[in-house]
């Protein structure tokens, strides 16, 4: 039994970087993005790729739907665009002799594996609200009828900081169901000069396909297996109880600057991360050192900040950085 | 040990450890850091003791050392003795050190709650681990890096200090040859304690005579010292230095209270204390001694009469006393006595006593105004009224024709007896008597022939100011100035005899001796030291006549009853040598150093000081 648990771990590290280095082939640098946006779909969340235009946003979520066989939408958000547009809609539905209609369910491009919700910002925050209930629940109810979403089902959101013109910032609420908020950096100059080299040939790098939805559900189940001790536990929750300034634990900075803190849904992210972050380290348990590798991308879209953190242009992640330098994984007279 | 409990006892020993690392950590930062802030204040004590000659700074130094030292062990031992570390610390602490990722701590619970094959591979994972892991090496109990830099420091300092405190300038290394050359053999050690002895008991001998209290409390101190520096003693030399300082403090207060600008205005201080001796203060406080003299003969007729509360006649007696101590060694020191025979009056409550003295002052006031009336005896107003105003008020002796001696004691020299001719009274017609005779002698004139000072104006007759053409009188006819020389300032000598006859026959007989002995006075008091151990016992006597009293007096001077033979300035001189000698010579311990010349401080005389 332990040898099949094994099994499965060296599988799942195999196939993760596998797609890791598949995503890599079209994804010049960036490989900790890539590693995030892989985690969020082996922890069945939610992925906000943040960065200006041209740096590989798309490409990095049409590389994650090709290398792991999944159905791909994309849907461009524009300010005119409905939900409907994006769950489906009922229609009037005509047999093919023409001789019954009925109203059906027209799908949505929501009903898919990997929806690349590009410049998800732009919509409306009705249209962003259609998301809500397909990215937490999996499903999409049209009509009192719910409709699950195929698994594994992952959102990829892309938001675009420069142009504030005409965007809808991303309510609280819809901002809390991404996994992750990754900022893609600007590419540095081996990577220009690699991504010159190969968009600009004749050769396009391929991709394979390394891996089914099937195999990623089960690798999804399989990571919550791993177990956690209540120390480990204590501190993922520390951490973000750390983050409202109302409570004891919280820095200085908190404090100051920060209205409201992150979710219970963080506590998940960053324990789930943590399992993922373990079995790629060949443990089968959860370090705190797992915890904290991905915290701040788990943190920096859940915390948010009062008017005097916004007058005086605070990053969130600098508040976390301090936080998680402070947060002790073994408080004093732990037992 | 079951393989259950592996992780858990490992835990536990690595929490162990961490507990005496933890409190090695404590200690080292506390009393290591705390001991080497006070090893490294020693030197510089000893280096300000050697350098300056000063052991209060040092002391002062190794104290706050002391409580530094003993803070840090105080605030190491709290945090040890409440020091918690649990098993899971323990485990966590060897994940740290090893790199282990939560590798024990993870797997202390699940030895305790074994739930999945995840959790087993994880266990059995640790378990080979925690069986092969060698805690010691793991967690080694090591002192501090600090510690062991200050530790080296405290080594390098000690040396240092020793050093420092042993290096000697070119000027006392000079010295130290010209000891070496001196041949000296005796230990100068107990040279200084008998030579501090043999101090003591001459200036007990010296100052007997005076009552003086500064000069007895330099002596006991001096014969304290000489006990401290034999080796005997096991005082604890600290608490004793305190307790020498402190009283050296005390007696320069008095020796610096003898100036007579300060006296007066301590003895001002006091007087206003009481509302008897009040306007006294105020005469004082004006400068006007001759009113205060006067105030105080009022204050001594209005007192007899008085009614006295106990808390005010408590409130005069202080006063007068604590005035009359600090008045009696300056030249105001008649009315210094006057006071002190007043508070001593008042303390025995004895109205005859102070009856007494009333009279003696009036009969005196009598006698003089009834000269007065004689334009031949005009002087001898003038002379009774001086010798009223500067005279003790002697209350205890009344009437008696005693003179207080105090008053007299710095005068050399001794009174003349009375050369028994009265002048002859005017021949007046009248009847032939039988009778007359030889008025007796008996009358002290108190003239004084011996004088040591130097005339100021080098008239030529330096030291023999009866030699001097100024012939003790008060204008030098060399300069036509009054003439400074202590002799005519200070020390000038009146008598009276009053003589007084019947005539025989026509007009002519010999006037009988007076009947009451001279007075004699000293406007300024003379220490004791400037005698030079010259001044000797000297007897005064009056001779009885048939109707004047007796008087025999015994003029104590300063050395009375003594064997010194030296004057204290030669004394100090002499041991000063010494001092210097032992001291420099370094054979003397440091920590006795400052002892011996707090000593030698203390009983020089003021001038010096």
């Amino acid at each position: 039994m332990s040898d099949k648990t094994t099994k499965q771990a060296d599988d799942f590290r195999k196939a993760f970087m596998t797609m890791h280095e598949e995503i890599g082939k079209r994804i010049v640098g960036n490989k900790e993005i890539i590693r995030k946006v892989l985690t969020s779909l082996f922890a069945g969340g939610h992925i906000l790729l943040e960065g200006v235009p041209g740096i590989g946003k798309t490409m990095l979520c049409k590389s994650l739907a090709e290398v792991a066989d999944f159905d791909f939408s994309r849907i461009q958000f524009t300010p005119d665009l409905m939900p409907a547009d994006i769950v489906g809609t009922q229609m009037l539905l005509e047999s093919a002799d023409h001789s019954e209609r009925s109203v059906g369910f027209q799908k949505g491009p929501v009903f898919c594996n990997a929806l690349l919700a590009d410049e998800i910002n732009r919509a409306t925050p009705k249209t962003q609200s259609a998301l809500l209930e397909s990215m937490q629940e999996k499903r999409v109810t049209i009509g009192g009828i719910s409709h699950p979403l195929p698994q594994p089902f992952m959102v990829l959101a892309t938001q675009n900081p420069l142009e504030m013109e005409g965007t809808y910032p991303l309510p609280e609420a819809q901002l809390d169901r991404f996994l992750f908020k990754i900022i893609v950096q600007f590419p540095d100059l081996d990577d220009l000069q690699r991504i010159s080299s190969l968009t600009t040939g004749s050769t396009t790098e391929e991709t394979n396909k390394v891996i089914t939805a099937e195999e990623v559900v089960k690798f999804q189940q399989f990571v919550r297996q791993v177990p956690i001790a209540p120390h480990v536990e204590r501190y993922a929750a520390r951490l973000i109880l750390a983050t409202h300034p109302e409570k004891d634990l919280s820095t200085p900075e908190v404090k100051q600057y920060v209205r409201y803190g992150a979710s219970p849904r963080a506590v998940q992210t960053l324990v789930l991360a943590g399992k993922i972050n373990a079995l790629l380290d060949n443990r089968f348990h959860v370090s705190c050192e797992d915890i904290r590798k991905d915290a701040i991308s788990a943190l920096r879209h859940r915390l948010i900040l009062n008017f005097e953190g916004e007058a005086e242009g605070i990053s969130n992640d600098g508040i976390l950085e301090r936080l998680i330098a402070e947060i002790r994984e073994l408080p004093a007279g732990s037992r | 040990m079951s393989d259950k409990q592996v992780i858990s006892n490992l835990s536990r020993r690595a929490a162990g450890r961490l507990y005496w690392q933890r409190s090695i950590e404590y200690l080292a930062s506390n009393v290591f850091v705390a001991l080497g802030v006070a090893v490294g204040l020693v030197p510089v004590a000893v280096c300000l003791a050697y350098v300056y000659d000063e052991l209060s700074a040092a002391i002062l130094l190794c104290s706050l050392a002391m409580t530094v030292s003993l803070a840090g062990l105080g605030k190491a031992l709290f945090h040890i003795l409440n020091m918690d570390i649990s098993i899971l610390e323990g485990a966590k602490t060897l994940d740290d050190r090893l790199g282990l990722k939560d590798r024990f701590s993870s797997a202390l619970y699940f030895e305790q709650d074994q739930k999945s094959d995840m959790t087993a591979i994880t266990l059995t994972d640790v378990q080979n681990r925690a069986r092969a892991l060698d805690l010691g090496g793991a967690m080694p109990l090591s002192v501090p890096g600090q510690a062991f830099g200050i530790a080296l420091f405290i080594l390098i300092l000690f040396p240092m200090g020793h050093l420092l405190a042993e290096y000697k300038t070119p000027a006392t290394r000079q010295f130290d040859q010209d000891v070496a050359n001196r041949d000296r053999d005796k230990d100068v050690l107990d040279k200084v304690q008998k030579d501090l002895l043999k101090a003591a008991d001459e200036i007990d001998k010296e100052d007997k005579a005076n009552e003086n209290e500064a000069g007895a409390k330099a002596s006991k101190m001096l014969k304290k010292a000489a006990n401290e520096i034999g080796p005997e003693q096991g005082n604890d030399r600290q608490s004793a230095l305190r307790k020498l300082a402190d009283k050296r403090k005390e007696i320069k207060k008095e020796l610096n209270a003898t100036s007579f600008e300060e006296a007066l205005k301590l003895a001002i201080s006091y007087l206003v204390k009481s509302k008897y001796t009040r306007p006294l203060a105020r005469k004082l406080q004006k400068s006007d001694y001759d009113g205060a003299i006067a105030a105080t003969l009022g204050l001594a007729e209005t007192l007899p009469e008085a009614k006295l509360s106990p808390k005010a006649t408590e409130k005069l007696i202080t006063a007068a006393g604590r005035a009359s101590k600090v008045l009696i060694p300056t030249k105001l020191k008649p009315l210094g006595d006057a006071l002190a025979d007043l508070a001593e009056a008042v303390r025995l409550k004895d109205k005859n006593l102070m009856k007494k003295a009333l009279k003696k002052m009036a009969k005196n006031m009598k006698l003089a105004k009834k000269v007065n009336k004689n334009k031949q005896s005009r002087k001898a107003l003038l002379k009774a009224l001086d010798a009223l105003k500067m005279a003790k008020f002697d209350l205890s002796k009344g009437l008696e024709g005693d003179l207080k001696h105090e008053d007299f004691k710095s005068v050399k020299g001794k009174g003349n007896k009375g050369n028994g001719k009265a002048k002859p009274l005017p021949i007046r017609p009248g009847p032939m008597r039988k009778g007359g005779g030889q008025g007796p002698k008996g009358n002290n004139d108190g003239k004084q022939e011996q004088y040591l000072g130097p005339c100021a104006l080098s008239c030529g007759f330096e030291g023999q100011c009866m030699k001097c053409p100024c012939r003790g009188k008060k204008d030098c006819p060399k300069e036509k100035k009054p003439c400074p020389c202590k002799h005519c300032q200070s020390r000038e000598g009146k008598g009276g005899g009053q003589g007084k006859g019947q005539g025989q026959g026509k007009g002519q007989g010999k006037g009988k001796g007076g009947e009451k002995p001279g007075w004699g006075h000293d406007k300024k008091h003379v220490k004791p030291e400037d005698l030079k151990g010259l001044a000797r016992k000297t007897h005064i006597k009056g001779i009885l006549g048939k109707r004047g009293e007796s008087a025999l007096k015994a003029v104590k001077t300063a050395n009375d009853g003594s064997k010194a033979s030296a004057a204290l300035k030669t004394v100090i001189e002499k041991y000063r040598k010494v001092e210097e000698e032992a001291l420099h010579r370094g054979k003397v311990p440091l920590s006795k150093r400052d002892l011996v010349r707090k000593y030698f401080d203390a009983i020089k005389p003021k001038e010096e000081n």
